[in-house]
């Protein structure tokens, strides 16, 4: 794990003390070379947990996140040249010191081996991401969507924690490792409002249908790299908490489960349709988002080893994915200043090969074949299919919709007659494509062994 | 103020607050409260002001009438038991007493001095106040908690967190949104200190770390109301920065010490098998985290869209007095958290 | 016996009514003292004669001081007496409160009372044995009528400027 934390803490010191000339460089081959020591993490020969301390250890669910956290950095680093471009250098600086301070609490977030240590790392993950979304969002409504994260989250939270404090009140200890062999607390009458506890931050974080609405904002108001964290990383932070506490709270009974898990279907449906009348485009790849996490939470309180496959997988994927959207629609708008989507059209005159990767990104979020997506959808899918026949019509239907709004996508922005407004957009940039492309490529590797991200039951 | 009359008031502060915590005689330890009570007045109305006049004397009368309670519920005390040290109470004088000391203190039904009479003052009485004032009667509270009545302490300590967040929600002016969090954080204090004093003392002491660094970041940008700290900025940069996780530290989010009492708070409360007071605690918290977060927009997270024409002033030189006290506290009320195992075992 | 202590009973209510009807600052004052030396007779009708006198001298040297802080920081143009309609409606609103209070209490034994508030007398000894033992308590007490005084003395200090001063 030091190998990985320590680089990643000496980072700060690179932030501040790099020339000017070589700070985004600097940075960005730095932050790479710490995603590639990462890899490293995948090598578990036994399938067992690794490099376990007295604190942190890495298995094969955290695995995954871990490293698509290591990996991001550099992404956004990337991604946010042109937004930062015109800042004085020190709060450019300070700019990338937010991401490594975000990179640090994810680590120590996903890898923690208490969960004590897990809820203050996934708190801490607010501060820095409030400051990206207030600081350094464009519109005036970006301190209202400030709010509405950070509330939102914390209202969720705030319970958890008294339900961790409960349990270990009750059990004597939170370690992750010893969870398994700890008596299950079955759901009473009273612990009841324990469960719901334990879970409603997860769900507020991922978000659950009902609870989401904090997160188009957030999306909306972000910066394009803190559009992609949040995209790629932090909604995952609440699948996999919902997978590491739910050991301690099997087996679930129906009428705590079933109103969650009719939600989560029914918010596959709504917010894709939603999407489908979006004018905003950084608002469409949000509640996209949104889709895609309903099918994680199905997934995942079906607690079959299927599901927990299956959402490991499209969380990984959809982190991808997502975050390549988030960085095409970026580009969109460095060149349009608007994210309105009818105001950006035909750009594939304009722009052939940014086309390609909208194509390319379209697809991945709609799971074609060779895509990791399609992998965890079909997973899930199969899943609720067997666990109710009914459901098929449920998911079906949502996996329509999602082709109809990727499409609706494509068209929109690709297509048609190019507005006489946008002929004198300036052309791609070496930059951008590099971006695309370290999003596609981890993709199609991933493809060829998924068995890297299939979580604990591989 | 002549720098003689101020080293007299100053030292009679501390005998006051040396001879409460030092006593084990009621009649001491009112004396002390007296004292210190005393001492603090002149400080107040150094600059004759209507505001400070008004706030000397609303000051004074509650201090007055909550030393007059003290004095005599001690009496009633002696009166009972026969004794005078500061030990075991009868249940008619611990309550009454506790009234008395939480009206010191200014905790929610007795709270509506507080913000007004901390506005009338200058920024470093105002600390002064919110900080060291508050130190006797809390020892005074150490001292007696085996036999307060917890149910009088869960009501004013529920309802002062609940009244802390409130009343700072639609302020303006800096010093009252510091009374505000002032009496939050006292509510979280009475909560514990039935169940684990040592806990409330951490709290204390973490409260004060981050109050002295909140009124003396305020002090070097001489600003008492939110619309000026939107030009901070221009004054100090770095710290405008550091700010931010000051008040994010008062609200208590995770990486900042401000959490740590209410970590500590909470698992002790579900410990004593009160999970549902905890809960409500910590929602209610809330409340106040609001208002610290929009402090932090108008100091740190916003910034004004065009060049700014007013003169940049960071080439100013301040009353360097603040600096180092400034850095010791700025660092303990926000990197606290991975120190805890150390702190806890004291 | 009972007559006398009757006196100082209806003495310090007289005084107590006096500062409570809200005239002006210095004529409360009177009313102070009033109370003060009703208070001090009926210690002296408890037996503690010596205690009272100290307390009467002590109590006169610090109405003094709220005199003379009254009179300089609230001095009123038209200052107003108990004669004063204003005045005498509390005055009157207070002896009516008073009379209904009376009503209640009548049936109480005074002497009973007494003899409960007799008890006190035996813990007087303590005040003693505290000024025996702890010396260096009269010293802390020095220090705070030092205190005392300059507290009183910045507080008034810049009252001749005005508040325009500072303003």
């Amino acid at each position: 794990m030091l190998k990985i934390l320590f680089p990643s803490i000496m980072l700060i010191p690179v932030t501040w003390f790099s020339p000017n000339k070589w700070l985004w460089t600097l940075l960005t081959m730095y932050s790479l070379m710490i995603s590639f020591w990462s890899l490293m993490w995948f090598f578990s020969p036994l399938n067992n947990p690794m490099f376990i301390n007295k604190y942190l250890y890495t298995d094969q669910l955290s695995t995954p996140l871990l490293i698509l956290t290591c990996w991001l950095t550099p992404l956004m680093i990337i991604a946010s040249q042109n937004h930062m471009i015109n800042m004085p250098i020190n709060q450019q600086r300070l700019y990338i010191l937010t991401f490594i301070m975000l990179q640090l609490s994810l680590i120590l977030a996903f890898s923690a081996m208490e969960l004590t240590l897990f809820y203050i790392m996934f708190e801490s993950t607010l501060i820095p991401t409030l400051i990206i979304i207030t600081r350094w969002g464009n519109q005036t409504e970006r301190l209202n969507a400030g709010i509405y994260f950070l509330f939102y989250t914390l209202m969720g939270s705030l319970p958890l924690l008294i339900a961790l404090l409960t349990l270990q009140a009750e059990s004597g200890s939170l370690m992750m490792t010893s969870m398994p062999f700890m008596t299950q607390i079955y759901p009473t009458q009273t612990n009841q409002i324990w469960w719901v506890a334990c879970f409603i931050a997860f769900l507020v974080k991922l978000p659950l249908y009902g609870f989401h609405l904090w997160l188009p904002k957030a999306h909306v108001e972000a910066p394009v790299a803190g559009s992609m964290i949040l995209a790629a990383i932090l909604l995952k932070l609440g699948g996999y908490g919902i997978m590491r506490i739910s050991i301690m709270m099997t087996p679930f009974t129906k009428d705590l489960v079933f109103p969650f898990l009719v939600i989560s279907l029914w918010g596959i449906i709504m917010t894709s349709s939603i999407c489908l009348r979006q004018a905003d485009l950084k608002s469409l790849i949000a509640y996209s988002s949104v889709s895609h996490m309903a099918l994680v939470i199905a997934a995942i309180i079906i607690q079959t080893p299927w599901g927990f496959t299956g959402a490991t997988i499209l969380m990984i994927a959809h982190g991808l994915s997502s975050s390549m959207l988030f960085c095409l629609a970026n580009t969109n708008y460095e060149r349009t200043h608007s994210r309105t989507m009818l105001l950006a059209r035909g750009m594939q005159t304009i722009l052939p090969l940014m086309a390609t990767w909208w194509l390319l990104a379209n697809l991945m979020n709609m799971a074609l074949p060779p895509s990791p997506n399609l992998m965890g959808e079909l997973t899930i899918i199969t899943t609720l299919f067997n666990w109710s026949n009914i459901t098929i019509i449920l998911t079906g239907l949502g996996v329509i919709i999602t082709a109809l709004y990727s499409l609706y996508i494509f068209l929109t922005t690709q297509q048609g007659k190019m507005p006489e407004h946008l002929t004198a957009i300036y052309p791609t940039f070496t930059r951008e494509h590099l971006l695309m492309n370290l999003h596609i490529i981890p993709m199609c590797l991933l493809i060829c062994k998924p068995s890297l991200i299939w979580g604990m039951f591989t | 103020m002549n720098p003689f009359a101020l080293a007299i008031l100053l030292i009679s502060m501390f005998i006051g607050t040396m001879v409460t915590l030092t006593s084990s005689h009621w009649l001491l330890a009112w004396l002390g409260l007296e004292i210190s009570t005393l001492a603090i007045i002149p400080l107040m109305i150094t600059d004759h002001h209507p505001r400070a006049t008004e706030a000397t004397t609303k000051y004074f009368l509650t201090q007055a009438t909550a030393a007059t309670l003290i004095l005599f519920s001690a009496l009633i005390n002696a009166w009972n038991t026969g004794m005078w040290e500061l030990k075991e109470l009868s249940p008619l004088s611990s309550n009454m007493l506790s009234l008395a000391l939480m009206m010191k203190m200014g905790l929610a039904p007795l709270h509506f001095w507080l913000p007004e009479v901390l506005q009338g003052l200058s920024l470093t009485t105002g600390l002064i106040l919110s900080t060291w004032q508050k130190i006797a009667p809390i020892a005074l509270m150490y001292m007696i908690f085996s036999s307060l009545n917890i149910q009088v302490l869960m009501i004013m300590g529920l309802l002062s967190i609940i009244v802390g967040g409130w009343i700072g929600l639609n302020q303006v002016h800096l010093r009252k949104v510091i009374a505000a969090s002032s009496i939050a954080h006292l509510g979280w204090m009475m909560i514990i200190l039935p169940f684990s004093p040592h806990i409330m003392m951490l709290t204390f002491l973490i409260y004060i770390l981050m109050t002295t660094a909140m009124f003396l970041s305020f002090k070097i940008f001489n600003a008492t109301q939110i619309k000026m700290l939107t030009i901070a900025w221009t004054k100090m940069p770095v710290l405008v920065a550091l700010m931010m996780f000051i008040l994010l530290s008062l609200g208590g989010l995770p990486p900042t010490t401000g959490f740590l009492p209410k970590w500590f708070i909470l698992q002790e409360l579900t410990l004593q098998h009160i999970p549902s007071i905890a809960t409500v605690m910590a929602i209610s918290s809330l409340l106040s985290l609001f208002f610290y977060l929009r402090l932090t927009y108008a100091l740190t997270l916003t910034y004004s869209p065009n060049t700014v024409n007013s003169t940049i002033m960071w080439r100013f030189k301040f009353n360097n007095m603040f600096y180092l006290p400034l850095m010791v506290v700025m660092v303990l009320a926000t990197f606290l958290l991975p120190l805890t195992p150390s702190l806890i075992s004291f | 016996m009972f007559y006398l202590s009757f006196l100082g009973f209806f003495g310090f209510i007289i005084g107590m009514v006096g500062v409570a009807s809200n005239p002006s600052p210095y004529f409360a004052a009177y009313g102070l003292v009033m109370g003060a030396m009703a208070g001090c007779w009926l210690l002296v009708t408890f037996g503690l004669t010596f205690l009272s006198l100290v307390l009467l001298l002590i109590y006169l040297g610090g109405m003094l001081v709220v005199f003379a802080y009254s009179a300089a920081m609230a001095a009123d143009q038209y200052p107003m007496a108990w004669d004063d309609w204003s005045v005498f409606i509390y005055v009157m609103i207070y002896w009516i409160l008073l009379l209904i209070g009376w009503s209640y209490v009548e049936e109480l034994d005074v002497i009973s009372l007494f003899e409960n508030l007799s008890y006190v007398r035996c813990d007087w000894g303590g005040v003693m044995m505290l000024y025996y033992l702890g010396g260096f308590m009269l010293l802390l007490l020095g220090w705070v009528l030092l205190v005392t005084l300059f507290v009183v003395l910045e507080i008034t200090r810049y009252i001749s400027f005005g508040n325009i001063l500072k303003l």
